[in-house]
């Protein structure tokens, strides 16, 4: 069924596509607002993603291998957004709902504090680059496999092991800078 | 938790759960159905996936020709004579005749023209390399036979001058320039030679264009609507103004015979016996695609909804036929966005005169690395009405004639010197809009110094743009303006200001320039600036510190400064020749991200004391404490237009947009009055270490890392264009140069310090300099942009 739908969006079924879309916006979006950090950005990271794959959907090959291949261009988007960014910085504050249990080991940590952790965490992100950015979005936020995160960033499982290790040292990193 | 995982490297529940607080809240309500807009204005999926991509071949024009020559027939079926409406009867130059050589003279040996006006000239250029050396422009030659010498450049990309090659010493025909400038002798840039139409010089947009890559004229009108594209700022380069480039990121643009709206080519899928699979994505919303061709033409107020005509013959000649060159009811798609920065055209539908190329560009729907080219129309310029403007038409006799050409003088200086800015626009005092009172007083004091000018007036109580002609007399100007003619920050409203659709919005702003890798438009770069160091426009809420900052390929914007780029050469046009004037800071009236005119107040804005400089004070409660939300209700209501664009100190929840603020706690924020009175987050506050609102300097330095908007209880001083702000001897914040004439109290002499409050905003991520550092570095200190120095507000 699945396979159907993007054999013929891939043949220019408007249709099709727009079930792909329903079926796949929100998991861009999520995965656009972890990389960007801006639900603006994050909202044209999208669009644009889903632009892109209709207008190129006769290259893609395998079917089957959709996902990977959405979750590329969704990264190409997000790093496209970034560079616009760096022509116009929009610094977005973002508050934590009191209600927010997202932190579970911060139950009883005044509010306040968990606002400063987040935004220092949020400066260290934004101190990564869009690789470093993506390839821990995959992981440790969407647990996907090393062999899927390997397709997305077209890298062997091998380089995606390396690239976890090397992006969670690079935030260690930046906490600490941001921390100061 | 998957069994591919890698168990050397576990999910960190920290990075995990800061990660799903990045990408937690809701999905935008809008979003699938903006998508879904997006989608529905690509062109032709279906020549895209199904059908071979169009190629400028032989057997394409061929086709294009049938399908024009199709259209064409059905047109004539269904009533020709409409076709060629007004337009077509329009006489006199640019018209049906172009300007003559003795006209071309006596023009530029009156006033001289602005740069990059548009001229068409019947004339006989002298092919030659030995004269007139430029910068930035091959010589093609001069015109023949008159002195001082008219040079005529030519930007070497397409080829122009058909003849040019082999032992021809000159050319005749009629040639479209545009004027570079010049002192003794002239420059004009060459266009394109012209290919005439049948009826005289300028083509109707119904009509067969050339398409064998030489230039013409068309008569008609421009229009462009948003092609439902979120980017809101993406201005792409004007390119040369010899041979600008078509790129108008996130806009179609089109001429039409009569000012009708826009053609829409649909996708296959959208038309015809499709609409129950393709409209069903949009979560109960109004369906986007998958209708039938609608009949109704009426413009949409909704500017994200691209109108939607019926101008292909038939659904299935849309899906599979859609070509750029085509003539779609009465119009055609061109690309213009090089053009209209070059030449400040908005993006209301306007009737003009336009020198159009077709030029290979990419195919649709073809990627961007696919070499392969499809032929496009490009407007490369808006003929100057150079005649109606001329305050005497005549044109007088030449005092040289063609008779008697001499060899040329000895080779001509390029043009060096400086250049004449835009002429600026007037707004009220304060940058509020001019009374009609006020504008009549302007215009009897001075009416040479008022005509051609843009204004801000009120009129009958609307607050629009209007152009003062040569007689006095006001006429509307562009499209709606926003926030009723009032000046906004631009960090106001960043995500709208440069976007803004069909619209007008006066902003408070600091043109400045970055270093670039391109030069800027000719012929504006000096020698200094161009090939070593280009330099790039750009429209910034702060000053920059530094001249590297806001390049991306050297550093982006720092945290809380909102800028972009502007069109290749505003800064010389609407700021200064020198660049070290940078920054300039000024109202700027700006259309679509453009600058249109940077717009002077009739005097200078004042503050609410009447007595500071030019920025207005912002306020605070009385004991230093933020206002309450009912006084600041109350101090609102007393004078909503005075408070507009001044920061207060007050207290409030602030929590994510649409999400409920009740029972989280108020905190201190500094807000920005907006002029409908409703106020705008800046950011919230930091608090000093004992909990109080207000920081000495060497708290603020103590703890830099961490602070981001505070309000310092300093004085602030002044070494040249340096400004500081320093509590005691032991430590000093640097501001932006030059803001202690903003901000300094009043009665502050030269070199004297005054005390105050002061709203500031770091403005880096570290402690750097304002020059170079010292070598030891102690000398440095952190930088902070001054938003405002606060006075306490009286309480009604």
């Amino acid at each position: 069924m699945e396979r159907a739908l993007v054999e013929n969006a891939r043949a220019g079924d408007r249709a099709a596509f727009d079930a792909l879309v329903r079926s796949r916006i929100d998991a861009v979006y999520r995965t656009s607002l972890a990389i960007l950090g801006n639900e603006a950005d994050a909202a044209d990271a999208t669009q644009e993603t889903f632009v892109s794959a209709w207008r190129h959907g006769s290259e893609l090959r395998d079917p089957d291998v959709f996902d990977a291949w959405l979750g590329r261009i969704n990264l190409n988007a997000c790093r496209a957004q970034l560079r616009r960014r760096g022509r116009k910085v929009v610094r977005e504050i973002r508050l934590l709902d009191p209600a927010d249990d997202s932190e579970p080991a911060s139950a009883e940590r005044p509010l306040a504090d968990r606002q400063a952790d987040a935004d220092i965490f949020d400066r260290a992100f934004a101190r990564l680059s869009v690789d470093d950015r993506a390839v821990l979005v995959l992981h440790h936020l969407q647990e996907r496999p090393v062999a899927e995160i390997a397709a997305v960033l077209g890298a062997p499982t091998g380089t995606i092991k390396s690239r976890l290790h090397r992006a969670r040292a690079a935030l260690k990193s930046a906490l600490a800078k941001e921390s100061r | 938790m998957n069994e591919q995982f890698d168990p050397k490297e576990p999910v960190d529940p920290i990075i995990r759960a800061q990660l799903t607080r990045r990408s937690a809240g809701p999905l935008p309500e809008d979003l699938e159905l903006q998508v879904s807009r997006a989608l529905g204005t690509e062109a032709a999926p279906r020549a895209r996936f199904a059908l071979p991509r169009i190629r400028l071949t032989a057997p394409r024009l061929a086709g294009a020709s049938v399908g024009i020559a199709l259209v064409a027939i059905l047109v004539v079926a269904l009533g020709a004579p409409a076709l060629r409406g007004g337009p077509a009867a329009s006489t006199g130059y640019p018209y049906d005749r172009a300007l003559t050589t003795d006209q071309l003279v006596s023009l530029l040996a009156g006033p001289a023209p602005a740069i990059n006006t548009t001229l068409v000239v019947t004339t006989t250029i002298d092919l030659r390399s030995d004269v007139c050396p430029m910068n930035r422009y091959p010589t093609a030659g001069v015109i023949h036979g008159v002195s001082p010498q008219i040079c005529v450049m030519e930007s070497g990309l397409p080829p122009q001058l058909s003849g040019a090659s082999g032992a021809a010493t000159s050319i005749a025909g009629t040639f479209a320039f545009r004027y570079l400038g010049g002192n003794v002798d002239s420059y004009l840039g060459l266009l394109g030679q012209i290919t005439p139409s049948a009826s005289g010089l300028a083509y109707s947009v119904t009509d067969e264009w050339p398409t064998d890559g030489k230039a013409f004229v068309v008569e008609g009108f421009l229009g462009a609507y948003s092609s439902s594209c979120m980017l809101s700022v993406s201005l792409a380069s004007p390119g040369d103004v010899l041979n600008p480039s078509g790129d108008d990121p996130c806009w179609q643009n089109w001429l039409s015979a009569d000012g009708s709206p826009a053609p829409t080519v649909y996708p296959a899928s959208d038309l015809g016996g499709s609409s129950s699979g393709s409209s069903s994505g949009s979560g109960g919303g109004a369906p986007t695609t998958g209708v039938p061709m609608p009949a109704d033409t009426s413009p949409s107020t909704d500017p994200t909804v691209v109108p939607r005509l019926p101008a292909p013959a038939s659904a299935e000649s849309a899906a599979s036929s859609f070509d750029p060159l085509a003539l779609y009811g009465k119009a055609r798609f061109v690309e213009a966005g090089g053009m209209r920065q070059i030449d400040s055209v908005t993006r209301d539908t306007v009737h003009g005169t336009w020198v159009v190329r077709g030029v290979t560009a990419g195919c649709p729907g073809a990627a961007g690395y696919d070499s392969r080219g499809c032929m496009v129309w490009r407007i490369l310029a808006r003929v100057s009405d150079v005649l109606g403007a001329t305050p005497s038409p005549s044109i007088a006799t030449p005092s040289t004639t063609a008779a008697g050409y001499s060899p040329p003088p000895p080779a001509t200086p390029a043009i060096t010197g400086p250049l004449a800015p835009a002429l600026t626009g007037i707004v009220g005092p304060g940058g509020r809009p001019l009374t009609a009172e006020e504008l009549n007083g302007l215009w009897a004091a001075d009416p040479s110094g008022v005509a051609g000018r843009l204004a801000i007036v009120t009129l009958n109580g609307v607050q629009q743009v209007v152009r003062i002609e040569s007689d006095g007399t006001p006429s509307p100007y562009g499209p709606t303006l926003a926030n009723n003619g009032s000046p906004s920050p631009l960090s106001a409203a960043p995500k709208d200001v440069p976007g803004q659709i069909n619209q007008l919005v006066l902003v408070d702003a600091y043109l400045d320039w970055v270093p670039s890798l391109e030069c800027d438009t000719p012929p504006y770069p000096s020698d200094s600036l161009c090939g070593a160091g280009a330099l790039t426009s750009v429209l910034t809420s702060a000053p920059l510190a530094s001249q590297g900052i806001g390049n991306p390929h050297i550093a982006p914007f720092p945290s809380g400064v909102y800028g972009f780029e502007v069109a290749l050469g505003a800064y010389q046009i609407y700021g200064s020749s020198d660049p070290s004037a940078r920054p300039i800071h000024d109202l700027f009236l700006l259309s679509g991200g453009v600058i249109v005119t940077r717009m002077v107040p009739t005097t200078p804005l004042t503050g609410s004391s009447g007595a500071t400089g030019s920025a207005p004070t912002g306020l605070i409660g009385p004991n230093n404490a933020p206002l309450t939300t009912s006084q600041l209700e109350a101090v609102i209501l007393t004078d909503q237009y005075r408070l507009n664009g001044r920061y207060v100190i007050d207290m409030r929840s602030i929590c994510d947009g649409g999400a409920d603020c009740s029972g989280i706690p108020p905190k201190a924020v500094a807000d920005l009055i907006q002029p409908d009175g409703s106020t705008g987050l800046v950011g919230p506050l930091d608090l000093a270490p004992d909990g109080r609102l207000v920081w000495k300097v060497p708290q603020a330095t103590a703890t830099w890392d961490k602070r981001y908007i505070f309000i310092v209880d300093a004085s602030i001083s002044h070494s040249g264009e340096a400004t500081y702000l320093s509590s005691d001897a032991s430590a000093k914040l640097t501001a932006q140069a030059g803001a202690y004439d903003k901000f300094a109290p009043p009665g502050t002499g030269a070199g004297a310090s005054g005390r105050g409050l002061y709203v500031v905003t770091r403005v880096d991520t570290g402690k750097t300099c304002l020059a170079v550092p010292t070598a030891s570095g102690a000398d440095c200190s952190p930088q902070v942009e001054i938003l405002a120095r606060l006075e306490v507000a009286t309480l009604p």
